[in-house]
């Protein structure tokens, strides 16, 4: 139980990658506020959570919307009294090749990834550092913002590559408050999104669903695609004891995509 | 018992870095092959890991020298059948400057830290590859080797030397299944470490107070990195949580070196 006593508010958290870290915040003790746009997704997360005897509510948001993320966190704040560590995870792309993003893919992409992860970093962070105690942010990231070639969206990649350099801005500015702030890149993922993402870029290549997923297998040096689940350990790690000393890093679980 | 049924062979494992690695692994299920040129300091590692109930074995090994290398591994088969885990971890340095670094600091640095963890690596791989169940590979690395401050030119070579080694062997080694990453510490509050400040102190006339504030001053988050930060962070990438992770980097450094 690395998490004993502590409060997780985890955004887009109703699927994918953000649902395995709530959960996996919960088994380790953690109260835990499942936070997405998506209430019902959320709310089932939450049941799922109090159902294996952990402590969860869910709260409806939408990260683009500063009144949203302050109601978000006022939620949070009624219910749990504090919060400790936040896993800034919402977010959203579609497959596009570079000469056909849109500008509403650009919007609603950065308006999601980027401008609404930057503000919910900084309105946690108020509250952190009126608090005293400290605390954890990991950002998510991905590989997309480090150059991986295979990306779903030129507009994605920004947003991500936005998402890196205000890990580091808010880990340099956050660190004499003892909040230690960090990024988790993944690499190729298993969950509804990505797999969204495989049949748009099939359908545009004129192949198979497998095809393209056979495909994708060749470029991942360990040969697999991540489950969600090992996402979210990397994200509990960074929360717990062994995350302690850890602030600014940008870390990749990736198969082995992109090395450094 | 993230580790359990598992075997770690750890290298250096007499004090600091490698003593905490054991120790912790050795408390998730692991069983210890705890090896240091220092004999007696791994038999006293390896005793109080039996002492509450965990497995362990010490080995003399020196590994700048192959054959003690091939000696390691093979006492390490004999106690427990395979090797699942290598902590690559055995290093060496002392404070010098820039201008000052003599021929002798840069053969004995790079002999243990990069030629020594090359031919452990090389020769671990190899059993790993041959038993055919993958494996995980920790290489102790440096902010050093990325740049951040040294106590040594020749130690930051042989860091970044361990870098390199670390993304080669993660791209050659996927396909066996065995993955590959280094983790690389900032200041440390190790016997080594503390040593190294203590020669810098009287380089520059400091106290080593001086000097330890001096060292701190450029740590974001203010503190020392313990040992116990390090072992946690080779038992993630050595557990279930490492499943997918290679190729990686990761620094343990209070936010000296961001990336």
């Amino acid at each position: 139980m690395q998490l004993e006593g502590k409060v997780a508010l985890v955004t887009g958290a109703a699927r994918g990658m953000g649902r395995a870290t709530a959960e996996q915040a919960a088994a380790e003790g953690a109260r835990v506020a499942v936070v997405d746009i998506n209430l019902a997704g959320a709310e089932a997360v939450a049941a799922a959570i109090k159902e294996n005897g952990g402590e969860a509510v869910a709260i409806a948001a939408d990260v683009g919307d500063l009144e949203s993320i302050d109601a978000m966190v006022e939620a949070t704040l009624e219910a749990f009294g504090c919060i400790d560590i936040l896993v800034n995870n919402a977010g959203i792309t579609r497959y596009a090749p570079l000469m056909e993003v849109t500008e509403e893919d650009w919007d609603s992409f950065m308006r999601v990834n980027a401008k609404g992860s930057f503000f919910t970093m900084q309105r946690v962070a108020a509250e952190m550092i009126k608090r005293g105690e400290g605390g954890r942010i990991i950002n998510m990231a991905s590989i997309a913002g480090k150059g991986f070639r295979g990306t779903s969206n030129a507009a994605y990649a920004s947003t991500k590559g936005a998402v890196i350099a205000f890990t580091y801005q808010g880990a340099s500015s956050l660190a004499e408050h003892n909040i230690n702030v960090n990024a988790v890149c993944p690499g190729p993922i298993d969950t509804d999104m990505s797999r969204g993402v495989g049949r748009q870029r099939a359908e545009a290549m004129g192949r198979s669903f497998e095809e393209q997923a056979t495909a994708g297998l060749a470029n991942i040096p360990l040969g697999r695609m991540i489950p969600p689940d090992d996402v979210a350990r990397m994200v509990v790690f960074l929360m717990g004891p062994g995350g302690y000393n850890i602030t600014g890093q940008t870390i990749n679980v990736d198969a082995g995509v992109l090395m450094g | 018992m993230q580790l359990q049924g598992k075997t770690l062979l750890v290298t250096g494992g007499a004090r600091g870095f490698g003593q905490a690695i054991a120790e912790l692994a050795a408390v998730e299920g692991a069983r210890a092959a705890v090896a240091d040129v220092n004999i007696e300091g791994v038999e006293a590692v390896a005793r109080g890991i039996r002492d509450r109930g965990g497995e362990a074995v010490a080995i003399r090994a020196d590994v700048t020298d192959l054959a003690s290398i091939d000696a390691m591994v093979d006492a390490t088969l004999q106690a427990f059948g395979s090797v699942d885990i290598l902590a690559n971890n055995a290093g060496i340095t002392s404070y010098a400057p820039l201008l000052e670094v003599p021929e002798s600091d840069w053969d004995s640095i790079m002999g243990v830290n990069a030629k020594g963890a090359f031919f452990t690596l090389q020769r671990v791989a190899q059993e790993m590859v041959a038993r055919r169940q993958g494996g995980r590979i920790v290489n102790m690395a440096s902010v050093a080797g990325k740049g951040g401050r040294a106590s040594n030119a020749a130690y930051a070579a042989s860091k970044a030397a361990v870098i390199a080694i670390t993304l080669h062997a993660a791209a050659a080694l996927a396909g066996n299944d065995i993955n590959v990453n280094a983790i690389c510490p900032g200041a440390a509050e190790t016997e080594m470490f503390a040593g190294v400040r203590r020669q810098r102190a009287a380089a520059l006339g400091q106290t080593y107070e001086e000097n330890t504030n001096d060292t701190l001053a450029s740590v974001p988050l203010g503190r020392i990195i313990d040992p116990q930060d390090i072992a946690r962070m080779v038992v993630f990438l050595a557990g279930p949580g490492g499943y997918n992770i290679t190729g990686q980097t990761i620094n343990v450094d209070g936010g000296v070196l961001m990336g």
